[in-house]
């Protein structure tokens, strides 16, 4: 069975999440400035 | 304002964070085998495990901030508790997705009722509704000191969640510890030190970052 396309959600996921959570703390940061 | 400047070594720590991420997605990608029974998807859990692991960190750095802030009442621990439960919460969720997409296609479902499945989905109801406490309690004091017990009481789930797949039976593989080896070849060792090394940067440089913001929004609101 061919799992990459599962394997690329993932990972996209994963990188998509960090990337949202360090562009709220800037987000929050640069409102508080 | 001088005091309010980012540190060089925040600069350091944010850029060296980003550049392991990079290094572990290429060493993943590029230096380690597909596993045989699983193909692409198995790469997944180099970074599954790692999000786990600071979700996990997270929750026991927050419990042990509060329980220093409630023995010495200083506000800053409330401020590092509170930033390092965040960080907890969102990596946790991270890693539940990535298990989920995981799983679809090697258990042929998305969720299961399993024992590691349940108790991670306690622990992260279990630390959302601890910002549902928060923002319900209007006077800081009695704020962060419930806050505060409530961490510490909540930390159960913690090892529950991590102790679930060896103390129940359950179809969640194990990768750490005793009767681990089945899962990972010599060849996937490395990018799996790698993953989680740079997720262990990637969170005290994120718990740096999120807890100068707390301060700030303290300094703000007028409640240091």
């Amino acid at each position: 069975m061919d799992t990459t396309i599962y394997a690329s959600v993932g990972f996209v996921v994963i990188l998509v999440g960090i990337a949202a959570y360090v562009i709220s703390l800037i987000a929050r940061s640069n409102k508080n400035r | 304002m001088t005091a309010n400047k980012k540190p060089l070594a925040l600069w350091i720590l944010d850029g060296g964070a980003l550049a392991l991420i990079l290094v572990a997605l290429a060493v993943i990608l590029f230096f380690t085998p597909a596993d045989a029974d699983m193909g692409a998807v198995q790469k997944v859990f180099y970074f599954h495990v790692a999000s786990a692991w600071v979700g996990m960190l997270g929750f026991l750095v927050g419990t042990a901030a509060a329980i220093i802030f409630l023995v010495k009442g200083e506000t800053r621990r409330d401020a590092l508790s509170v930033s390092a439960i965040e960080i907890g919460l969102v990596f946790s969720l991270i890693a539940t997705a990535a298990g989920m997409i995981w799983a679809k296609p090697i258990w042929g479902t998305w969720w299961t009722w399993d024992a590691r499945l349940t108790t991670m989905a306690i622990m992260v109801l279990l630390y959302a509704a601890y910002f549902v406490l928060r923002a319900g309690i209007e006077d800081k004091e009695k704020r962060r000191r419930i806050a505060a017990v409530y961490a510490i009481v909540g930390f159960i789930s913690v090892p529950l969640t991590f102790f679930s797949i060896r103390v129940y039976r359950s179809i969640h593989p194990l990768v750490i510890g005793a009767g681990a080896g089945a899962f990972l070849s010599p060849r996937m060792v490395p990018a799996f030190i790698i993953s989680l090394a740079a997720f262990t940067i990637l969170f005290i440089s994120l718990l740096w970052e999120r807890t100068r913001l707390e301060e700030k929004l303290n300094r703000g609101k007028g409640e240091e």
